[in-house]
């Protein structure tokens, strides 16, 4: 077998422009030329479409797996940026919007002086920090080009630079795509091992939708600040350069993006796994609405909040849960006040929860300032568990 | 020319082609059918499956005998060789998840089958959340550190159980779709693979690309009628609780199928536990010669069968050894108490023997090498390192 | 009910669909004793897709190979493609087996067989074995990875971490993930260029295994994946080398050769979304085929060129000499040419040598089947001697360079050489030429030795010799003719019907018509000091088509088409041959045969 570790391979980043005559672009001027003709004869026009379509269709099969990859490879951006030592940095952003914002994750390659993108038809641009949110590890950039660019130089988009919409907040749903069950296909394409260079075809994962849950999991030793919800896959996407890529469901619809590499504090392993539309359209749009105040830093959640006790119950089944402790999240008030795993929570602030629904209702109404007080049963015996503010750890 | 002779130009053209139009649109148009119809299939049985799943949570369940982390330093230094890990003599080096673990409903009267990965060690306390939501506490019957089985037993009745498929009529290249509840939450997730063979691991283990890890050991593997094929299990050719987990994502996963079940669990309802068979012996692999035995345990069932150093051991339950994987392969998946037969060679006559395996615990030390040692033939050893099996500690 | 309409539904359906059936009826019974629960619905094109699946994994996985060396110890994987155990796998599979050249295949029969290691390809990590101790072996097609688009399904069997006890492999299932990739090798070896990017699990064991598609087709060969930190293990990303580049490489394989990969000796950039030619070596086989600084490369072997990084991929699947297709545009002109790949060694830790036997095994079907499909009679027979006339006509723009003869009448002797009597222009005898295997002896018209002899003629004459006097003949003068099989080529024509060869340099006035390429298999012979000849057989029609005079430091001398081929006395002879080098174009037309007693 042979191996290719993805830090030892030295394929150099082209600098100049690489080449772009692209199958659709060539459509599109296609189907220009009958433009003077249609109105005298428009029958001949519909024909024409219609032995353009003939014509066109042994190269644009859309069955299978196709359709969805080939809309979003094309909506893809592959990114080159800071790397690790003499490296350089590469990763992979979705394209926002027509005029060239990027969605991808916070991340070494987007942190340094120079970020460069990639889109399909091989064209090269200098992109921009706008906004970056540390809390949910995502960050928005935007695509340059001058005032004056024009197509032709190749320094301004060939034709419209297609896009994912996360604008779209008007359907009953929680995002525009058709909504996620476990078992269904995704595709996902990205720029991992930076295989493709260019207007290559980046590379194509997929694999089906497993769950919808909270992210609960570490880089190193750090716990990973993003604590929402993420779609886990069974593709395997925790490799490098994988994070932002586009992840779509069967009928090419943006359902979300691979997010950075974690390990799974329930599991440890490796999770393979997505940032939910919701959560990037909630962040694209607050991130292009922000008003421009010069920082670069996007606060998306509130200042003053209660703090978490870090207490981890988990909500299995339909009826009934007793609310026994499923985990504690290490350095956080509750592991302080040496609350444990399994510990049955029988009381909150003196009152009695049965179960976990009133344990989590008891737990948000409370003062955010104040401590709390749980009564729990450890094994036979009853102990009372005094949990302080954060604060509350630098006094003596 | 003028527009107009261009145009007819291309309808002739364009008419050659409409049939390979439609033949092109029909099969795109096959090829996404059959991808929806394939998901919602998935879609079915993870929703089917729900009602047999349960979720186990543990104190003291998982504590693992060796701490070593997947990121380890000394794995991307290249000191830990991970070349083969179904081979590897070390220790594994993971971290057993301290998540929920997934198990199936075996009996109506509350017996629930999982993998013994979740109890590495006798826990103080299981408990048991069912499919209808109730969580209770749950006994540890008994473990099968062979086959990687656990059966646990609540106090219920009248639990939904699933169908079994029975593993003759299992095909190699049929879908394979495994659940578990190890990501916490309310719904199982979702791995979809093939069976990738049969009769693996001495016929123990049915083999799929499925990803199976900590989030679905002990969970079912099904078909796409929503039958159980298999539990979902950590193996691998070489001793540990934890052998064979490293690899959770490679797409070389093992369930154990429902013959093998049916003889395991009444055994296991008994209250008998199998642990992991040993020879003690030493041995090496002479090319053209074979297996030659280079030392013997003392005491051990080989040196009280009257086996010496220098034997050549021919065959093993029928099967010819060539060289010391041969071997392994015939003994690794022998619980220990269960009888050998070995035909040995010894000054080229043959000797027939029966010998059962032993356990790590009743096997003496190794003498010091009693044959003339080569030292250009690698020395191999069938002989139990304590560090590789954790001694379950007392319970509670 | 549908279900019931399809006539084709196996007995497996059948069951499942029965089993269905019952389920659901007992759903009306009572639940608390029905003893397990309701199944699934499943639709039909579900099924019917998964039992198409079943059935082509039953169908190849007999052909798949579990490789052990001698010790018995696995190693890797490989495919059979021929029922009489030839199989493919990868040379870093069979690398460490090469001293002995041994070691066994499993297959799923549950028997491992003996396994002879032939040729093979350091650079494109290819190698070719052969299994023996049955009388047919199962076999997979090899298919055309040319078809293979991103998306497709992709089947990869093979042994991963040798877990295999009884000899079946292992299937994953996976798609393809990327085409035309490139991943770089090691001082030049183990280079997959243009290959199939895949997200089936490949792991360590899975190297040079097959990889199919749908159809049950051989695609591929794995034997490289991308790893990560956490260990040397699948983790979505292998590679596999296309079949088609393989197809080039497997004659010269099955011979037991080291296979060269095909150097162009000319770089290319890109500029304007165009690829150019940015330097190119004067002596080079690029430069020699007319190509300049600053042509744009259209297309290779008819595959239009994307980018510089696709021309250096796909120019990395192609063998040395192999005779390279270019559409070329200078000046906003098409052109077109041929390119003879200059052949570039791999890098060996210890020297190759070739397998003789297996080498002289494929030498023997190659002269056999021309024989055949010319008629010359079996070994044993009387050899046959022939006597014509030929005519020389020259290609008008080169005449004024040089010319000697222009119609001669040759004879093949009994003793074993080739007499030629020239005429010149008034049809008066001009030198008299003796050749045979050893020297070539020229007598003026005088009868005096003479040393007038162009270093070129010589080499036709030789070639003549070689093919007039020997190649026609019956068995008993094979042996001394020293071939040696050296693997598949190309050949081209005019698609108008004339035989006219294209293999040189040829621009714009040509570039519209269609040419028409067939497979060859060459041999070669040495002709004298640092120069052989490689004669390409048609792999259809098994006739010899053309010589190529090659040598070690210039390349390509020159090269000989022979065409028309007519009866005589039972035999078919090429009446016609264009020759073509640096500096003479001339075709000989022959006529007036006469047989010998």
């Amino acid at each position: 077998m042979i191996y290719n570790k993805h830090n030892t391979t030295k394929q150099p980043i082209p600098n100049e422009p690489r080449a772009s005559a692209r199958a659709e672009l060539r459509t599109h001027k296609n189907l220009q030329a009958p433009n003077g003709l249609v109105l005298r004869n428009m029958l001949f026009a519909i024909f024409l479409s219609s032995a353009f379509l003939c014509l066109l269709t042994p190269k644009t099969y859309a069955g299978g797996f196709d359709h969805a990859f080939q809309t979003a490879q094309q909506r893809a951006v592959k990114l080159y940026g800071l790397g690790a030592g003499q490296q350089v940095g590469y990763g992979t952003g979705i394209i926002a919007s027509e005029d060239g914002y990027i969605v991808t994750v916070l991340s070494l390659i987007i942190s340094g002086d120079r970020i460069r993108a990639v889109t399909a038809n091989g064209q090269r641009f200098e992109a921009e920090l706008i906004k970056r949110d540390t809390d949910q590890q995502l960050a928005l950039l935007k695509l340059k080009w001058p005032d004056d660019a024009d197509a032709s130089t190749k320094n301004k988009p060939i034709g419209p630079l297609p896009h994912y919409d996360f604008s779209c907040q008007e359907l009953p749903s929680e995002s525009c795509h058709h909504p996620l069950l476990p078992g269904d296909w995704i595709v996902s394409a990205g720029n991992p091992f930076k295989i493709a260079d260019g207007a290559e075809q980046m590379s194509l994962a997929h694999g089906v939708f497993s769950a919808r849950t909270r992210l609960d999991a570490r880089r190193r030793s750090k716990d990973f600040r993003y604590t929402g919800d993420v779609l886990l896959i069974d593709a395997i996407t925790s490799n490098p350069g994988s994070p932002g890529s586009v992840m779509v469901n069967l009928q090419g619809e943006l359902v979300g993006m691979i997010g950075r590499l974690v390990i799974s504090n329930r599991t440890h392993t490796h999770l393979n796994y997505a940032i939910p539309y919701d959560v990037l359209a909630d962040f694209y749009l607050q991130a292009t609405q922000a008003s421009p105040d010069g920082t670069r830093e996007l606060i998306t959640k509130p200042v003053v909040e209660p703090f978490d006790p870090g207490i981890r119950i988990s909500h299995t089944g339909f009826r009934t849960v007793l609310p026994f402790v499923d985990r504690v999240v290490r350095n956080s008030p509750a592991k302080r006040a040496g609350l444990r795993k399994d510990d049955l929570i029988l009381s909150v602030n003196d009152h009695e929860v049965s179960d976990v629904s009133e344990f989590d209702k008891r737990i948000k109404a409370r003062d955010p300032a104040e401590s709390i007080e749980l009564i729990i049963r450890r094994k036979r015996s009853i102990l009372t568990i005094h949990i302080e503010p954060p604060e509350a750890k630098t006094q003596p | 020319m003028n527009p107009r002779t261009i145009l007819i130009l291309l309808l002739l053209i364009s008419c050659q082609s409409p049939s390979a139009y439609a033949d092109a649109q029909k099969k795109a148009d096959d090829d996404t059918a059959l991808l929806m119809a394939t998901q919602q299939t998935f879609r079915n049985v993870a929703a089917s499956m729900k009602s047999y799943l349960v979720r186990i949570d543990t104190v003291g369940g998982t504590q693992p005998g060796a701490q070593l982390n997947l990121d380890n330093d000394d794995i991307k230094k290249g000191k830990r060789r991970l070349q083969n890990p179904f081979r590897d003599t070390l220790g594994s080096g993971f971290v057993i998840a301290d998540g929920p673990a997934t198990g199936i409903v075996y009996s109506r009267d509350g017996y629930i089958l999982t993998s013994s990965f979740n109890f590495a060690r006798e826990p103080a306390l299981i408990s048991v959340t069912l499919p209808d939501g109730r969580r209770l506490a749950a006994d540890l019957v008994a473990r099968d550190h062979v086959r990687k089985l656990a059966l646990l037993k609540v106090d219920a009745d009248g639990l939904p159980l699933p169908t079994w498929r029975r593993d003759e009529d299992v095909q190699v290249g049929e879908w394979a779709i495994a659940l578990g509840l190890g990501f916490g939450g309310r719904e199982p997730s979702v791995t979809v693979g093939v069976i990738s063979a049969k009769n693996r691991m001495q016929g123990n283990a049915i083999q799929t690309d499925a990803k199976l890890s900590p989030a679905n050991y002990g969970g079912p593997v099904c078909d796409v009628f929503g039958r159980v094929i298999g539990i979902a299990v950590p193996m691998a050719q070489r001793a540990g609780e934890l052998a064979g987990v490293d690899m959770y994502d490679c797409g070389v996963g093992f369930l154990v199928p429902e013959s093998r079940i049916k003889l395991i669990v009444p055994q296991l309802m008994a209250g008998v536990s199998f642990q992991r068979g040993w020879l003690g012996i030493q041995v090496r692999s002479v090319p053209g010669v074979g297996v030659v035995v280079q030392s013997i345990a003392d005491p051990s069932p080989m040196r009280d069968a009257g086996v010496l150093p220098g034997d050549i051991i021919e065959a093993i339950n029928g099967s010819n050894l060539r060289n010391y994987a041969d071997l392994a392969k015939q003994i690794y998946m022998i619980p220990a108490g269960q009888d050998l037969q070995i035909r040995l060679s010894r000054d080229g006559g043959a000797i027939e023997l029966a010998v059962p395996l032993a356990s790590a615990e009743s096997l003496g030390s190794l003498p010091e090498a009693e044959e003339p040692f080569d030292p250009s033939v690698p020395v191999e050893e069938n002989t139990p390192d304590d560090q590789e099996e954790p001694t379950p500690p007392a319970p509670d | 009910m549908t279900r019931f309409s399809r006539i084709d539904l196996s007995p497996l359906l059948l069951t499942l669909v029965v089993l269905y059936v019952c389920s659901t009826t007992s759903l009306f019974a009572d639940t608390t004793v029905q003893p397990s629960s309701p199944l699934v619905h499943v639709p039909d094109v579900v099924l019917e897709a998964q039992r198409q699946r079943i059935q082509v994994v039953n169908r190849v996985t007999p052909s798949v190979v579990a490789i052990y060396n001698n010790e018995q110890r696995g190693g890797g994987s490989g495919v059979l493609i021929d029922e009489n155990g030839f199989g493919l796998t990868n040379y870093h599979v069979v690398a460490s087996m090469l001293g002995s050249r041994s070691g066994f295949g499993g297959l799923s029969d549950g028997q491992r067989y003996d396994l002879h290691v032939l040729g093979i390809d350091p650079i494109g990590d290819v190698a070719m074995f052969q299994l023996t101790g049955r009388d047919t072996f199962p076999l997979s097609p090899l298919g055309d990875s040319g078809q293979v688009r991103v998306g497709d399904t992709a089947l990869a069997l093979g042994n991963p971490f040798s877990l295999t006890e009884d000899e079946n492999p292992s299937l994953t299932l996976g798609l393809v993930t990327g085409v035309h990739r490139y991943q770089w090798g090691v001082k030049g070896n183990l280079t997959y260029s243009d290959c199939i990017q895949i997200d089936a699990p490949i792991n360590p064991g899975n190297s040079g295994g097959p990889l199919f598609n749908e159809n049950g087709e051989v695609i591929g060969i794995n034997g490289r994946i991308s790893i990560n930190t956490r260990g040397r293990f699948n983790v979505g990303f292998g590679y596999a080398i296309t079949s088609n580049q393989i197809r080039r490489f497997m004659p010269l394989l099955r011979a037991g050769g080291l296979a060269q990969h095909g150097s162009f000796e000319a770089t290319v950039q890109e500029d304007r979304q165009v690829v150019v030619i940015d330097e190119i070596r004067s002596a080079g086989p690029a430069y020699e085929a007319g190509l300049r600084r600053g042509d744009r490369i259209v297309a290779i072997g008819t595959t239009p060129i994307t980018s510089s990084n696709h021309f250096v991929s796909l120019l990395g699947t192609y063998p040395g000499y192999w005779n390279l297709l270019i559409d070329f545009e200078r000046n906003g002109r098409p052109g077109r040419t041929v390119v003879p790949l200059r052949p570039v060694a791999p890098h060996m830790q210890r020297a190759y040598f070739p397998d003789g036997q297996a080498n002289g095994r494929e030498v023997d079907r190659v002269i056999w089947a021309f024989r055949k499909a010319v008629g010359v009679k079996a070994a044993g027979t009387v050899a046959t001697k022939y006597q014509w006339h030929a005519c020389r006509t020259y290609d008008e723009s080169m005449r004024s360079t040089w010319k000697t003869l222009d119609a001669y009448d040759a004879q093949a002797t009994n003793e074993g050489a080739l007499l030629l009597q020239e005429y010149d222009e008034e049809g008066q005898p001009a030198r008299l030429m003796e050749v045979d295997a050893a020297e070539i002896q020229v007598l003026n018209h005088d009868g005096r030795r003479s040393q007038d002899i162009r270093s070129f003629e010589r080499r036709v004459l030789s070639v003549l010799h070689l093919v007039y006097q020997r190649l026609f003949q019956s068995a008993d003068s094979l042996n001394p003719m020293a071939l040696y099989h050296d693997g598949a080529n190309v050949g081209y024509r005019f698609d108008d019907g004339s035989e006219s060869p294209v293999d040189m340099f040829f621009t714009d006035e040509f570039a519209a018509t269609e040419i028409v390429s067939s497979e060859v298999e060459e041999l070669i012979s040495p002709l004298e000091k640092g120069a052989v000849v490689r004669l390409a057989f048609d792999t259809k029609t098994h006739e010899l088509r053309r010589a190529v005079i090659w040598h070690d430091q210039a390349g390509t001398l020159g090269t000989m088409h022979f065409s028309n081929y007519q009866l005589v006395a039972g035999v078919r002879l090429p009446h016609t041959i264009h020759v073509r080098g640096q500096g003479y174009r001339f075709d000989d037309s022959m006529s007036d045969w006469k047989v010998l007693p």
